[in-house]
């Protein structure tokens, strides 16, 4: 049986290759996501950020390289080993990729069912009800997945990733589709989480997002990594190309709200560049 | 034009290649179905359901069909020549040994083949497949080895149903035209049908029961992206198993005259 390795980063990509066609998307790329901290994937569609997050949570093999979850490479571990591993790991999907042949409730016990099968009905029903708490899904679980707008079915990916209590969520998306209560209901989520020393990795074009909880941010272009660094370190960066990315990744939030830039002027200085 | 052909060559040995490497995961998959956490026998019992149980009306009404013309008509024909005899050989050949287990086939791939390829195949499109690999569920032991195991199951009874239907409800079909003694009859049915036809029979059905679970498995998780790859993979599926099923079935059947 493999275990973590301690002191471990959360994820570690090492020269990993990756072409989901003939043009290849990740040549070479190196990349550390630490633990107990929230990294942030931006960049314009097409960047490669969804991608990245599921070669980082093995769902996708690397054409070449290594990628780590805690020190242990994903495609070293036996289908037991796997298993095991994934129970400290939730993946929130961006389309929610809920199973349609289970409700909501089903969807959710599935994971722990699995993990815990000797667990009892009454504690499969309390994990149950704390994820679906946790994402705000009480009112859905008796529901279809086709019966729910996709706001509400990445909710119910995330309970789905929280039902086992996870060390490491990773996030796609998380908040798009969503109304700003549900935003902000799952930033003070995501607040928690990170007080707990949970790894959070998301992928998201919300810079409100980013700005609350982001301890990380990398910037991708077209499968390679701009910049990574703290938020004002990015924010700050005066090359051109990461302030037309930052520009143009921030520019439809701006459409909707005019404060956001402001927003990131107001508590980094980089923000004036992207004026 | 030769190189074409040679493109085409290389992809079919690497599809093969492929194929049983896929089929060989199956069986590993399927002989530790017993330590599987809380998964598969629920879906197998569902695949048998809808492979087997919803599927026995069409069997049975294809036998009893296929068995009664080929009494009306083998004891006119075989009646003038005076080798009367010969019928119950030709209902034996014909209903237990060779069409009946091709036909059964024939109808289950076009069933649960296409309704596994189709299902799995939007599964990976709209990644429930993923969602299965991210909480830990292995995909082959938990999608694909219930219906491996189903298909196999409901295809063998199937066929026996379906020798049961065609040779002895047959009988009673052909009583409305052309009545026979069923002493005569069932006497001289039970005294042509050997053991052999019956194994051979049990063989072929699980071989096509097999082919059928991994043809329509294999070609659904080739899905990648879009939608519009499903009705490609479920006709190739289709046409795949439909080719394999006839080349096992030759195979078998050499085996047996050999």
């Amino acid at each position: 049986m493999r275990h973590a390795v301690e002191g471990a980063p959360a994820v570690e990509f090492e020269a990993v290759t990756f072409s989901p066609g003939t043009v290849p998307l990740f040549q070479s790329l190196h990349l550390t996501v630490p633990k107990a901290a929230c990294t942030v994937f931006m960049g314009p569609s097409g960047s490669g950020k969804s991608t990245l997050l599921r070669l980082g949570a093995g769902l996708i093999p690397p054409a070449s390289g290594q990628v780590l979850y805690r020190g242990i490479d994903w495609y070293d571990l036996s289908d037991h080993d796997n298993a095991v591993i994934r129970e400290s790991l939730g993946f929130a999907f961006q389309n929610g990729a809920l199973w349609a042949n289970k409700s909501v409730y089903q969807n959710i016990e599935l994971p722990y069912q699995y993990h815990r099968p000797k667990a009892d009905r009454q504690e499969v029903r309390d994990a149950v009800a704390r994820a679906a708490r946790m994402a705000g899904i009480q009112a859905q679980l008796g529901q279809r997945p086709s019966q729910l707008s996709l706001g509400e079915q990445k909710l119910v990916s995330l309970a789905r990733a929280l039902v086992m209590d996870p060390e490491v969520l990773f996030l796609d998306d998380p908040t798009a589709s969503l109304d700003a209560q549900a935003t902000e209901k799952q930033l003070l989520l995501f607040q928690d989480l990170k007080r707990q020393g949970r790894t959070l990795i998301l992928v998201t074009q919300d810079p409100i997002v980013t700005a609350r909880i982001a301890d990380r941010l990398v910037l991708m272009k077209t499968g390679t990594i701009l910049v990574e660094g703290t938020f004002a370190e990015v924010t700050r960066n005066p090359d051109p190309e990461v302030i037309a990315i930052l520009t143009s990744v921030l520019s439809q939030a701006a459409t909707f709200s005019g404060d956001i830039l402001d927003l990131l002027s107001i508590d980094h200085d980089g923000g004036d560049a992207l004026k | 034009m030769i190189s074409v052909w040679g493109a085409a060559a290389i992809q079919a040995f690497k599809d093969t290649f492929y194929g049983f490497g896929f089929f060989w995961l199956i069986v590993r998959e399927s002989l530790k179905l017993n330590t599987h956490r809380g998964v598969g026998w629920k879906v197998v019992v569902m695949q048998i359901l809808f492979t087997g149980v919803n599927a026995m009306a069409i069997i049975v009404l294809i036998a009893l069909s296929l068995g009664a013309v080929i009494i009306f008509e083998g004891a006119q024909v075989l009646g003038v020549i005076g080798q009367k005899d010969l019928l119950y050989v030709l209902l034996v050949t014909i209903i237990t040994r060779e069409l009946g287990p091709l036909l059964t086939a024939f109808i289950v791939m076009a069933r649960s083949g296409v309704a596994i390829a189709t299902e799995l195949s939007n599964m990976v499109i709209s990644q429930e497949i993923e969602a299965y690999m991210a909480v830990g569920i292995n995909p082959i032991s938990y999608l694909v080895v219930p219906r491996f195991l189903g298909v196999t199951v409901s295809v063998v009874a199937l066929t026996v149903l379906f020798s049961a239907a065609g040779l002895a409800g047959a009988w009673f079909v052909v009583q409305f035209i052309q009545p026979i003694p069923a002493a005569e009859y069932f006497s001289n049915l039970l005294a042509h049908l050997t053991v052999k036809d019956i194994l051979a029979s049990l063989v072929k059905s699980l071989a096509f029961g097999m082919v059928i679970a991994v043809v329509s498995s294999y070609h659904g998780f080739q899905a990648n992206q879009s939608s519009t790859e499903v009705p490609v993979l479920v006709i190739k599926a289709v046409t795949r198993g439909f080719g394999l099923l006839i080349i096992f079935d030759v195979f078998i059947t050499l085996a047996y005259l050999l």
